[in-house]
């Protein structure tokens, strides 16, 4: 502050440091050597004044008081805002109950569908069995007469009966 | 608090009875307007009740609380922003604290005291008009250390800014509240009007940021 023109950066750091002194955030050696400085520059000591005359005349400032029935009112808004909520909270866990419900009887109504499907399913296999074996029961006589299957196959070999076969008998 | 968390609806109303005062007053100051403070009051005590919950037993109470305070206030700020942009006009209630100038602050002490008396009433209301003149952020810091008599910690903290910037913020709020007031503390007169004002003209005193 002896110098008679700080710059802007060196005036913005000794007003930090001047207000953390007056606000007694400094430590121990911060605050000896500001303290020296006070005594050693008059004008780092006015500038310290002047700070701390404008802080003191912030006490001129009102310190507002609530009504006296300022609390009571404020509780009883709060309170009557937690019971809007609570109510709001308690349709929003009906919805959600209700909800709940909705998709219980859904996945019900598809479990049962799946497994009537299943069952259908099952009950259909032994008619598609008979279908898939129906030219076999349709000549199961014709095959009863029949002792080896290896002759049966040694005929097809020799291609005897083709007009037979290509003629659909 | 913990008693609120846990339900009690006496230890609610013993929350508020402890810290209505003081959240008012910096409330008030913060947002130049008793009525609007009182409603941002309860909205505060709302939002601490709503959030009790989730309140850490570990945290200082008073910080959680200004937190809560200077959320709201900002909205509050936000929304009489968005309103003046839309171009509904501002009541008409002299207590509004739209940052005013200098030749403002001279007008209103000149027409309060005709004699020029230099009183407590006018004192305050200079200072009042100082203090409406600053940053929101340097204001909100500036009634933290004062009226709360916050640490450094405390405020950045409640501000969600580092300590550092805490720093910065504060020692500007204080050169800045200085440079309005210096003519008023020294000559015990009001800024004079064609003097130009601190912080570069008419332009609100910048954070530091």
């Amino acid at each position: 502050m002896s110098d008679e023109n700080p710059s802007l950066a060196e005036a913005s750091t000794i007003d930090e440091e001047l207000v953390a002194y007056l606000d007694g955030e400094l430590n121990t050696d911060q605050i000896s050597r500001i303290e020296r400085r006070l005594l050693d520059d008059p004008q780092y000591r006015a500038r310290l004044n002047q700070l701390e005359r404008t802080w003191d005349l912030l006490d001129t400032l009102n310190r507002s008081q609530a009504d006296d029935d300022f609390a009571h009112s404020t509780v009883e808004m709060v309170a009557v805002q937690a019971v809007e909520e609570a109510k709001t909270e308690t349709l929003r866990t009906i919805r959600r109950r209700n909800l709940g419900w909705v998709a219980i009887v859904a996945a019900v109504l598809a479990l049962t569908g799946v497994t009537y499907g299943v069952i259908q399913n099952r009950l259909a296999q032994p008619n598609r069995e008979l279908v898939r074996n129906l030219p076999l029961i349709e000549r199961v006589d014709d095959y009863r007469n029949i002792d080896s299957l290896e002759f049966v196959k040694e005929l097809e070999k020799a291609n005897l009966f083709a007009a037979e076969v290509d003629s659909g008998d | 608090m913990l008693q609120v968390r846990g339900g009690d609806a006496g230890a609610f109303e013993e929350l508020v009875l402890r810290y209505q005062h003081r959240l008012l007053t910096v409330l008030e100051h913060l947002v130049g307007n008793r009525e609007q403070a009182e409603d941002l009051t309860q909205e505060v005590f709302l939002r601490v009740f709503r959030a009790r919950d989730r309140y850490e037993p570990g945290a200082k109470f008073s910080t959680w609380l200004f937190t809560i305070a200077n959320n709201v206030a900002s909205n509050a700020n936000r929304s009489r922003s968005r309103r003046r942009e839309v171009g509904v006009p501002e009541g008409s209630n002299g207590s509004e604290s739209a940052p005013l100038q200098l030749d403002q602050l001279a007008k209103a002490a000149s027409s309060f005291m005709p004699t020029r008396a230099l009183d407590k009433a006018e004192q305050a209301q200079m200072v009042r008009h100082a203090v409406a003149a600053l940053s929101e952020r340097q204001r909100l810091a500036l009634l933290l250390a004062k009226f709360e008599g916050m640490s450094y910690q405390d405020i950045a903290e409640t501000m969600g800014l580092s300590v550092q910037a805490i720093k910065s913020l504060l020692s500007r709020a204080r050169v800045n509240l200085k440079e309005i007031l210096t003519p008023y503390v020294e000559q015990g007169t009001p800024p004079d009007e064609n003097k130009p004002p601190p912080q570069g003209g008419s332009k609100p005193p910048a954070d530091d940021e």
